[in-house]
């Protein structure tokens, strides 16, 4: 059980507080309700590249590390297609300094010619290095566009291509932070030793100030129900063949997340899984298989994922993970499988809330779904899944005509 | 009440942290077992940890697959049936090999361990070494080894290694892909009978736990008869001179990158003091090498360096990925900024900041039951006991600019680095 307190200030800005006695250490996290969904698509990676820009200084304090650093603190932060999450940690009595950086920066950013010039770099090395100089590494930057014809999970978060990145603008980037890095955008969440009355005056003091704006509607397109099965054959410079399968699913905030999470792992997840059993031991189809689901919070995908092992044909691949999936859609899982991959769940969650910024992260995450709370019970709604709820979407989701298929070839 | 934004809050010093230290409780025979408790949640990491890492092997391969395969059959059970056990009690079973050691690793609730050991008894007992499991794991070894031919980070890392410590130093040695054609079942047998003994194991429980887990253990591992120990002469071989290579990729549209040497281990009393140097080079986010590279040039989505120490070596690398037409340039700056060190004493304001920054990570990796059994493993191995600590933190505390250059002229010499470049020449 975590425990929370939470507030909200005049400008909109919500205020997550966990109280653990046992560290040293305090988690900031501050998650903004923005990610690459709400990009134009024809400047793609941008809500990844102004992560970035957030650590080229704000209006009044011209280095964002430093200062940290000198405290004992360290930060760093994500961005994928719904959110884009901040997080600092720090000896607990040098908190205020988190609150003094972050604010700022909220406030206003510094906007700069130059860490825009280098960030745009560094971003399109990024871009090189995780995902046109790997082996596969451009798959996801084919696959989205493939699954989605409208929806702006089309395209990857690092951006459609390179460049969109070099066109980068500071006007841009102005715009932007006036849109998203608004108050009630922002949710944080500080957890560690610490009081709520204590983040209530120092939330007051170095975030009340922020004027409040107005949220703009978020009007995304909705993805068109897919009637027709979708296909792309690539050839790179890779030594095995590949296969990807992706169908799909519901958003995050349905009853179906969570059937479809618990079918992801009963065909993938550990060595006991089918598809690690019948397609790497038995059949020795593929040398690695995944099943997953993407998790974003409109409607996403589940997918699976494999290398072939050497010699092996596409259809022969591609065969027998349908054969796998045929028992899924056809047959009852046996209870005790069930109860396999829901005990996992729940010896996941109590190591996960071992760290205060996990904790930090997950109550930040489900006050944008709705409620922070949401966090204690999620463990409640995987049990209450049963073996017809994953028959049901096991039927209703790996459907032919709602999959879309990448096959990915070696050059020779 | 209108703030000043321009000035920073008070910063407070930076307390010691108060590391939680396991109880030694031998198990019956003699084996050491640690526990650790610490946190609040009822769970339980167990790691019985053996003398059998890849520095113990005399042929590339066999100790990892070995450790992987400790999971794949019994007499009794196949590698489906195990792991199918596992996975229904929720618990976790990991063999994780480094350099030094080979370890099986159980994470659990404290509630399932009564119900999971017998099978872990049964692994540790009893592992078979299945040949069909042998083939899926070196099918799959291949296959992985064969992918990460075509990344130019492995590849560097790769022979660095090789160049850094020769290919009959036990570190040094690396992987061809032949070698997964020849590695028989019988040399897995003969790699555990003689490495995974009952002499080389240590045990450390860290979590929430009652004592019923090492009366558990000690009705089983600790009636185990234990024979002489084997450890063999550390036979390093010759070092190799230092050297520059350039590995050729040619579709490569970014360099790998790695330069380092030899270097002394955490045994060595220049360790604490490089371990500040070496952050100030590019051990954090703010380092001159990523101030540099990065967030100047623009170069690299990242750079890092790092003293590695291992049980009986240690070495010093920094790593980065360029862009291909800005490697030579890339590779400049980087000595460059080694220069700077070995020229001019660091300033007051960043060296403070390095030692502040080093304060806080050391709080920071020293949080939660796991974290404080991993502090105690990082000595445990090498014979250190907690003092190191003490220290190591009163050197962050006290080491000056003066110092750090010293160590820098000492072992950051441009002439002693191995540099290893892969991608378009």
């Amino acid at each position: 059980m975590i425990q929370f307190e939470r507030f909200t200030l005049a400008n909109g800005l919500r205020v997550l507080v966990h109280r653990d006695e046992s560290t040293p250490i305090v988690a900031f996290n501050l998650l903004y309700d923005v990610g690459a969904r709400d990009e134009d698509e024809k400047r793609t990676g941008f809500a990844h590249l102004f992560e970035h820009l957030m650590f080229g200084g704000s209006v009044n304090i011209p280095d964002f590390d430093k200062p940290l650093h000198a405290v004992g603190g360290t930060s760093n932060a994500f961005t994928n297609n719904d959110i884009t999450n901040y997080y600092v940690t720090l000896p607990v009595d040098n908190l205020e300094t988190a609150f003094w950086l972050d604010s700022d920066r909220m406030l206003s950013l510094a906007f700069s010619e130059k860490s825009l010039e280098v960030q745009r770099n560094v971003v399109i090395e990024e871009f090189k290095q995780r995902y046109l100089n790997q082996p596969y590494g451009d798959v996801w930057l084919l696959l989205r566009p493939l699954a989605y014809a409208e929806h702006p999970y089309k395209w990857a978060t690092i951006g459609k291509e390179i460049k969109h990145i070099e066109d980068a603008t500071l006007q841009d980037v102005r715009d932007f932070f006036g849109t998203h890095y608004i108050p009630s955008n922002g949710i944080l969440c500080v957890a560690g030793n610490i009081t709520t009355e204590q983040i209530k005056t120092l939330s007051e003091k170095w975030f009340g100030p922020i004027p409040a704006k107005t949220r703009k509607e978020r009007k995304l397109p909705k993805e068109p129900t897919q009637t027709e099965a979708r296909s792309l054959t690539v050839k790179r410079d890779v030594p095995y063949p590949a296969f990807y399968r992706a169908w799909h699913m519901d958003k995050r905030d349905s009853e179906s997340f969570y059937a479809c999470d618990l079918m992801s792992d009963i065909l993938s997840r550990g060595k006991s899984s089918r598809l690690y059993d019948q397609l790497v031991r038995e059949k020795k189809l593929f040398s690695e298989i995944n099943a997953f689901i993407t998790g974003d919070l409109d409607e996403g995908l589940f997918v699976v994922s494999g290398k072939l092992n050497e010699g092996v044909k596409m259809e022969d691949a591609e065969t027998g993970v349908e054969l796998a999936l045929d028992e899924l859609r056809t047959t009852l899982i046996p209870e005790n499988e069930l109860e396999k991959v829901k005990n996992k769940v729940e010896t996941t969650k109590a190591f996960n809330d071992m760290s205060v910024l996990d904790k930090a992260m997950e109550l930040c995450y489900f006050e944008l779904l709705g409620d922070a709370n949401r966090v204690n019970h999620e463990i409640d709604r995987y049990k209450k899944v049963t073996a017809a709820d994953i028959l049901k979407v096991a039927q209703s989701i790996l459907r032919k005509e709602n999959s879309s298929t990448l096959y990915y070839y070696p050059n020779h | 009440m209108q703030i000043d934004r321009t000035i920073a809050p008070e910063a407070h010093a930076i307390k010691n942290v108060q590391l939680i230290r396991p109880q030694t409780q031998v198990l019956s025979n003699g084996i050491p077992f640690f526990a650790l408790r610490a946190g609040s949640q009822q769970v339980l990491r167990l790691e019985f940890i053996f003398d059998a890492g890849i520095r113990k092997q005399n042929r590339s391969l066999i100790a990892s697959i070995t450790n992987a395969m400790l999971v794949e059959g019994t007499p009794t059970k196949t590698a489906q049936q195990i792991a199918e056990m596992f996975d229904y009690y929720g618990a976790f079973i990991q063999p994780e090999i480094d350099n030094d050691r080979a370890s099986l690793t159980l994470h659990c609730l404290t509630s399932s361990f009564a119900k999971v050991f017998p099978l872990l008894k049964e692994i540790l007992e009893e592992a078979t070494f299945p040949e069909k499991e042998l083939k899926t794991n070196l099918d799959k070894g291949r296959q992985q080894f064969v992918v990460n031919q075509s990344k130019v980070d492995y590849l560097a890392r790769q022979r660095f290694m090789e160049a850094v410590f020769g290919m009959e130093n036990p570190y040094g040695r690396q992987t061809r892909e032949a070698d997964f054609n020849t590695l028989s079942r019988a040399a897995l047998l003969d790699f555990h009978a003689e490495n995974y003994q009952a002499s080389g194991l240590t045990i450390i429980a860290s979590g929430q736990f009652g004592d019923d887990i090492r009366e558990i253990i000690d009705n089983s591992i600790g009636q185990w008869s234990i024979s002489g120990s084997v450890e063999k002469n550390w036979t390093p071989g010759e070092y190799p001179a230092p050297t520059k290579l350039f590995i050729e990729k040619p579709d490569a549209i970014q360099t790998g990158i790695r330069i380092g040497r030899r270097m002394v281990n955490k045994t060595h009393a220049d360790f604490a003091g490089l371990q500040v140097l070496n952050t100030a080079l590019g051990g954090y986010f703010g380092s001159r090498l990523m101030a540099n590279i990065r967030e100047d040039k623009g170069y690299t989505y990242g750079i890092g360096s790092a003293v590695v120490s291992l049980e009986k070596e240690g070495y010093f690398f920094i790593a980065t990925e360029v862009g291909a037409d800005v490697a030579k340039d890339a590779v400049a700056e980087i000595y460059k900024e080694i220069q700077l060190l070995r020229e001019k004493t660091i300033p007051v304001e960043e060296l403070q900041m390095v030692k502040n920054y080093m304060l806080g990570s050391f709080l920071r990796n020293s949080d939660g039951p796991f974290a404080m059994a991993d502090r105690f493993k990082a000595l445990h191995f090498y014979g250190l006991d907690y003092s190191h600590y003490d220290r190591f933190l009163n050197t962050v505390n006290t080491i000056t600019a003066q110092e750090i250059k010293d160590l820098a002229i000492k072992y950051l010499n441009p002439g002693d680095m191995t540099e290893i470049l892969a991608g378009k020449s």
